[in-house]
């Protein structure tokens, strides 16, 4: 209501040059609906998962602090060997996204788009405290979910 | 003196009238975000195990209530931002581990996007943007029909499924939803977390493009914004604790109703070389910082290399120069024993507080946390802090000059804050390549959604006074336009128009195309606004005849319909007309 008691408080003005305004509206209306969004062209609505991306490589790392819940006595220990590759491959996936070679799609107009399969997609991941409960941090690299986790990487290997 | 500006109606976007058809009767505010479960039979969303509604989750099988969980987070987020066109989350469950929860963030970037109709179109040329909020200030779906969020959560991870927030000691969902949904709506940037590299990098362009939340990130020890800096700046910033700031007015207009007063701070005060602030770990022993706090100088505990402890800097054993460090700041290396033994001992010497760094095992980690181990905790009466290995040794090589530092809290500084007021983003000194700058600072006080550590305490509010997440993304872009018509709410003549298709007088459809205007009205806001006030119905009539009039010999509307608006305004009883 306010913006449009705004609108009233200039009326008669307003009217006595609507013709000239609606004038102008056409040659500037012209120039606003000459104004485009460029897009490519409609994909298709999304049906499927895409697949697991793959990292770069994956490395070997050690666990450090005790970050798994035992699901048969509900005591925190550290993950075993099977336990860890499989966290390390699933963080591995998500956090070790190159980015340098990201491809731009340029658009009609001379902007661009770049697909980030992935990349660019922080993680929420987690450790327990020892009441039991999960402390739970946002990462978005590799580096830092080792050092949340207390991962350290294996020299060894 | 907007309005005399008009838009002819071919300019008017098809998706805008498809939307007021959709809508008509409902408030335009808000956008429509559509979670779409990509998940197979029996597995993530279509989980059929069966499961008691919890929380006012209503779901009775575990996937429906994860997908309930989802759409409920999804519409919080849709009651908070405005867009005209639908967000679309491509979302699943996973096996990704009992430590994972899940990820979301934006599926494509755009730069120099254009728009449609009234939309405004990137804010900055050479610039990238997510694609939902691309497409919200494009006024259009850039890639239409694909994701613009790709959200992928764990099935591993046992989750609280209510909407009620009252998650008790697990996680709530939905409150992790909100968090991984603001990284993909646009509280993220898109530069390298590994080299500090911008994206979109080629050969003819070896410096790439900046991203919009990039532009708003400043080095207080420096003022240069990120997309003002080298590759080797931005690294170094992404590095400087507590020097790494936002430089957005939503945000800092909304610092002082959200952070409290009483920045948690760890300052050497000389020498010169080594002296600022430090990032710091806390202890869960002990008393809290506070001010006036401690200040002193610093002296290197010593003890016997001992069973306890094969160190004389482990501070496990009771201190042999117990004498020196009494009245002053304890410096003891992590390792071997407990945090609580080493402080306990320091307070047995007579320390005022304590320090306690890491050790060459945990070289390139953080400055930890300190658990209590339940019976030398008590014993503790001093502040005990922890700092990172490369800080507590770069204190060890000042000693001989002397090393003077203060712990507690800035009574004058919001805790998240810097001391000009501008929030503080999450830029530790660690270890890694690269950090979290898409992130409040864990310093922050209240706990804001968006900082690393997604706590138990947060609500599942989104702005002011309870947090800062919303004033971001309108500093990144998201701006309020409660009727979706490409016009911040601040500057449109009216935020709430009527966007129907067609021209309606007193509930008569006069069946003649209902114009959007430059500045945000419409042709049913215009006539709306001659009734205001109209002394009677005549005036209205002769006010209404005008318009039509004029939009007559613009050629907007035919005769038809011009005698179909001043019929609807002659029969209309606006203005008292019996």
């Amino acid at each position: 209501m306010t913006d449009i008691n705004r609108g009233k408080k200039g009326l008669k003005g307003y009217l006595r040059f609507l013709p000239l305004f609606v004038l102008s509206a056409i040659i500037i209306g012209s120039i606003v609906a000459g104004t485009r969004v460029f897009s490519e062209s409609p994909k298709s609505l999304i049906a499927a998962p895409e697949p697991m991306p793959t990292p770069q490589k994956t490395r070997k790392y050690i666990a450090t602090r005790e970050i798994t819940v035992d699901k048969q006595t509900g005591k925190i220990r550290k993950p075993t060997d099977q336990e860890l590759n499989e966290l390390v491959s699933s963080l591995s996936q998500m956090l070790d996204r190159p980015t340098d070679q990201l491809a731009a799609r340029t658009l009609s107009n001379g902007g661009e788009a770049v697909d980030l399969d992935g990349a660019f997609a922080p993680v929420a991941i987690a450790r327990p405290r020892a009441d039991g409960s999960m402390e739970v941090r946002c990462v978005t690299s590799m580096e830092e979910a080792a050092d949340f986790l207390g991962l350290v990487e294996d020299d060894t290997q | 003196m907007k309005r005399k500006i008009f838009l002819t109606r071919a300019s008017i976007p098809a998706f805008a009238l498809a939307f007021v058809l959709f809508m008509t009767g409902n408030a335009l505010a808000g956008a429509q975000i559509f979670v779409i479960n990509v998940d197979g039979p029996n597995e993530g969303f279509n989980d059929p195990t069966p499961v008691a509604p919890v929380g006012g989750n209503s779901g009775t099988t575990k996937g429906q209530q994860r997908l309930i969980a989802f759409q409920f987070a999804a519409d919080r987020w849709g009651a908070t931002i405005d867009s005209p066109v639908p967000i679309i989350i491509q979302s699943s469950f996973d096996p990704l581990g009992a430590n994972v929860l899940g990820s979301a963030g934006a599926t494509v970037v755009f730069r120099d996007f254009g728009s449609v109709g009234l939309f405004p179109g990137a804010a900055f040329p050479g610039t990238w943007y997510g694609s939902a909020l691309a497409d919200k200030r494009a006024g259009a779906d850039l890639n239409p029909g694909a994701a613009d969020i790709r959200a992928r959560f764990s099935s591993d991870f046992d989750f609280y499924l209510g909407l009620d927030n009252n998650h008790g000691t697990k996680n709530d969902l939905v409150t992790v939803l909100l968090h991984e949904f603001a990284h993909g709506l646009g509280f993220q940037t898109f530069v390298s977390p590994s080299t500090g590299a911008n994206l979109g990098v080629s050969a003819d362009n070896p410096q790439g493009f900046t991203d919009v939340f990039a532009r708003y990130l400043v080095d207080s020890t420096n003022g240069l914004h990120w997309n003002d800096m080298t590759l080797a700046q931005r690294q170094a910033s992404a590095v400087k604790f507590g020097r790494l700031v936002w430089d957005g007015s939503n945000v800092n207009n909304d610092v002082s109703s959200v952070l409290l007063f009483g920045s948690p701070d760890v300052r050497v005060t000389s020498p010169a070389a080594i002296s600022g602030p430090y990032q710091f770990g806390t202890a869960a022993f002990g008393p809290v910082l506070s001010s006036p706090g401690v200040s002193g100088t610093v002296v290197a505990a010593l003890d016997a290399a001992d069973a306890a402890g094969p160190a004389t800097t482990d501070g496990c054993s009771a201190f042999t120069n117990a004498a020196a460090v009494a009245g002053h700041i304890a410096l003891i290396e992590r390792g071997t024993c407990g945090f609580a033994v080493k402080a306990r001992n320091a307070t047995n010497a007579g320390a005022t507080a304590v320090i306690i760094y890491n050790n060459s095992a945990n070289a390139a980690a953080a400055p930890p946390g300190m658990a209590d181990d339940g019976i030398n905790g008590p014993f503790v009466t001093v502040p005990t802090i922890s700092l990172t290995r490369a800080d507590g040794l770069s204190i060890v090589g000042q000693l001989g000059v002397g090393v003077s530092l203060s712990i507690g809290v800035d009574p004058n500084v919001r805790a998240g804050a810097d001391d000009q007021g501008r929030a503080r983003l999450y830029a530790p000194f660690p270890v890694v390549s690269g950090s979290s700058v898409s992130h409040y600072d864990t310093v922050a006080r209240r706990n804001l959604l968006m900082e690393p550590n997604i706590n138990p305490d947060l609500t599942h509010n989104l702005k002011a006074p309870d947090d800062l997440t919303l004033e971001l993304l309108t500093d990144v872009g998201w701006f309020a336009d409660s009727d979706n018509d490409g016009v911040t709410n601040a500057s449109d003549c009216n935020p709430n128009s009527n966007l129907s298709d067609t021209v309606v007088i007193d509930g008569r459809d006069t069946g003649a195309p209902n114009y959007l205007f430059q500045g945000g009205c419409t042709s049913n806001d215009y006539i709306a606004s001659f009734a205001v006030g109209a002394k009677n119905h005549g005036v209205f009539v002769s006010r209404v005849a005008a318009f039509a009039n004029a939009l007559l010999e613009a050629g907007l509307i035919t005769e038809e319909q011009k005698d179909a608006i001043m019929s609807a305004a002659g029969e209309s009883s606006i203005g008292g007309r019996k």
